[in-house]
């Protein structure tokens, strides 16, 4: 995947652990300087992950209107504190409501990160890990399903998009209005065509006596290693730590 | 002999709307036999399909009413497991058969889901991957494979299941002349292993090669019997 | 006057093979012309960018003679129309009139005008039957003439049909071949990308062969 070299071959086990712990930790800590603690956290994992970051920081500036937006609208209704900007009396920005929306945003940075560390596993070996942690097998292969066929989706939105304006309409410049009403009338072609598409992938892999049975075999075996227990370990560890210290701040 | 597969008297409606799509199918196939089945759109092939699949009725529900055989079991009394170890189909669109990230996964697939040991799934991926010449493809992921290697994959990930019985759906509907010749060589193949094939195409040239051919209408059988004397 | 011209036109997916390479034709209005190749040559993507769906990354494409990168997608479609090998991608609407009045009502026609001009081309396609039909309801065969139907309300001069006979038989590809021959009788020319030779030959004048990289002519 795009954005490794060589990445050392974590368990998805491992992984989901340690993302459960930043995850977990970006809901609980609301302090803006440990929440800026944990960004370097994730980077740091990441590097362990042997991900360069020229090419994980253009996935976060994908985000970057969200994150705009986000700030933009806590800072202006969660007033508290110094004023920072007032507009005919009223105090439309104060510290206390941007530092609330820095919070938010890195939250949601920490998030993005982890999905990535997540994101690179190995598809069958995630599936694997899911069903090692006792998620029933039929679920594990929806999560697959879906990661596999997101893109297929997204070329399906664009494709009714193009033939939209194919009949005519200048979807660029018709009001926000009509767009939307537009965006509404693609949804039904989108969406039949993805449910035709997974009844058909549906029957395909009854048709190869999935789900015949309870359980199945696996030709690949998950095994963790060293490095997968002490990325464990350490992630639950450092969670614990982290959280302590944040509440004895 | 018992019939590989025998349809009695077979009806069938989804509930929805109760048109029916099937009426009255009866015909029976010999071991190592090929049937063409050829007909119009609407006309009820790929239903006849799901039903020699077994898909209807475990998966789909309708009402259905006569008998669908498998060596001489009914297909309502035998488990998918059963059915899938007997009958294996391959659909027309290789992009909704294909799914995993690696040709390897799906050529495994099918015996992982039927609890077969690892080192004869490890066996039979190695065996079909050689047969059908796709064995410097285990690592690729299906989507770079061309059209016609796909449908090659999806044939060899049923293949593994080491089905008696093959149903082809309209496989050669989305290839270009040559890849189609390729995929006929390839049912030539599995036909020559003793292979049962069932094989619907709407090109009745690709259906000569049968030992018998049913013309479907309206859901229900206009002719059965040798190619050339039917069509 | 040349309707659609390329010049060398070159293309490769990001990370992947070079698809062709320095791709040159020109066709008139009125021109019906099959564009063949085997699976994965590239017939699809040429399509896409000869409508501009894809942009042009090397060589140039001009319609009506001018670059077809200074027409919006909107103002393409109202000279080619294009129909997509799944026709259902294409379908928005609750009925099949209104599939085909979409694009005339954003035009400014009034429901009335663009109801009765729906009708006309229902009929001229064999389609009246299903005028209140839900669409994504119709056969796959209906759906792709009610496509060409809606696109042609827009009375582009020439249309581009993306393996237009997949999932046809051949009662349906014979009603398909009809209509286009009654295309071409109205003089709007079309491009078929097919690889369907027996098709091709029926309904186009020139076979346009995409190969190794490149194409050459035939006529039929």
């Amino acid at each position: 995947m795009a954005g490794e070299l060589a990445a050392p071959k974590f368990d998805p086990r491992a992984r989901l652990a340690a993302v459960a712990v930043l995850s977990t930790l970006a809901i609980a800590i609301k302090d803006v300087a440990w929440l800026a603690g944990l960004v370097a956290v994730t980077f740091l994992l990441l590097s362990l992950g042997r991900f360069d970051p020229g090419r994980v920081l253009p996935r976060l500036r994908r985000f970057g209107p969200l994150f705009l937006a986000l700030l933009v609208v806590q800072s202006i209704f969660a007033p508290a504190g110094r004023p920072l900007l007032t507009v005919a009396g009223i105090a439309l920005v104060t510290m206390h409501g941007l530092i609330a929306g820095i919070s938010i945003v890195l939250r949601l940075v920490i998030i993005v990160l982890s999905a990535a560390f997540i994101g690179s596993t190995d598809p069958m070996e995630l599936v694997l890990g899911l069903v090692k942690l006792r998620v029933p097998y039929e679920i594990a292969f929806m999560v697959l399903l879906a990661i596999r066929f997101l893109p297929v989706l997204m070329e399906e939105v664009q494709d009714a998009l193009t033939a939209i304006q194919l009949r005519g309409v200048d979807l660029p410049r018709i009001p926000p209005g009509a767009k939307l009403k537009l965006y509404t009338s693609i949804f039904l072609p989108v969406v039949a065509g993805a449910l035709l598409r997974a009844r058909k992938t549906a029957v395909a892999m009854e048709a190869r006596a999935f789900r015949a049975y309870p359980q199945r075999t696996y030709l690949d075996e998950l095994v963790m290693q060293r490095s997968d227990v002490l990325l464990t370990v350490m992630s639950l560890l450092f969670g614990i730590l982290y959280y302590l210290l944040y509440l004895r701040r | 002999m018992i019939p590989v597969i025998e349809m009695r008297q077979v009806s069938f409606h989804y509930q929805a709307d109760g048109r029916r799509i099937l009426t009255d199918l009866t015909f029976s196939l010999a071991p190592g036999e090929m049937l063409g089945i050829y007909g119009p759109s609407g006309s009820g092939k790929s239903t006849l399909c799901l039903m020699l699949c077994g898909i209807i009725p475990h998966s789909i529900t309708g009402v259905m009413d006569g008998e669908v055989r498998l060596f001489g079991e009914s297909t309502r009394e035998l488990s998918p497991a059963q059915i899938a170890r007997r009958v294996g189909i391959v659909f027309q669109n290789p992009e909704t058969q294909l799914f995993l990230p690696r040709l390897r996964s799906e050529l495994a697939f099918a015996p992982e889901n039927l609890c077969r040991p690892r080192p004869e799934i490890r066996q039979r991926v190695a065996e079909v991957s050689e047969l059908l010449q796709l064995d410097g493809l285990l690592a690729a992921s299906p989507n770079e494979l061309s059209g016609g290697q796909q449908q090659i994959a999806v044939i060899a990930s049923v293949l593994s299941q080491d089905p008696a019985v093959f149903v082809l759906d309209e496989v050669t509907a989305m290839l270009d002349e040559a890849n189609a010749s390729n995929i006929l060589a390839i049912i030539d193949l599995l036909r020559r292993q003793g292979k049962t094939i069932v094989m619907v195409d709407h090109h009745l040239p690709n259906l000569s090669r049968a030992d018998k051919l049913l013309v479907l209408a309206d859901g229900r059988i206009k002719s059965f019997g040798r190619p050339g004397q039917t069509d | 006057m040349t309707f659609l011209a390329l010049e060398r036109v070159g293309f490769a997916y990001r990370g992947k093979n070079r698809l062709f390479n320095a791709v040159s034709f020109a066709v008139r209005t009125g021109d019906t012309i099959a564009l063949m190749g085997p699976n994965g040559s590239g017939k699809t993507t040429l399509g896409k960018i000869m409508v501009g769906i894809l942009p042009v990354t090397e060589g140039t494409v001009r319609l009506e003679e001018k670059a077809i990168g200074d027409f919006r997608l909107s103002e393409i479609g109202r000279r080619i129309g294009y129909v997509f090998q799944s026709p259902a991608k294409q379908l928005f609407c609750g009925t099949a009139t209104e599939e085909v009045s979409f694009g005339l009502i954003y035009r400014g026609w009034t429901v009335a005008a663009a109801t009765e001009r729906a009708r006309e081309l229902l009929d001229f396609f064999e389609l009246g039957h299903c005028a209140q039909e839900f669409p994504l309801n119709l056969s796959r065969g209906e759906q792709q003439r009610l496509v060409i139907a809606a696109a042609l309300a827009l009375e582009p001069k020439f249309l581009v049909l993306d393996e237009p006979t997949t999932g046809l038989d051949d009662a349906r590809k014979r009603q398909l071949a009809e209509t286009l021959l009654r295309l071409k009788a109205s003089e709007v020319g079309y491009i078929l990308i097919s690889h369907d030779a027996d098709f091709c030959r029926e309904c186009t004048e020139r076979t346009l062969f995409l190969q190794e990289g490149g194409v050459r002519w035939r006529e039929n």
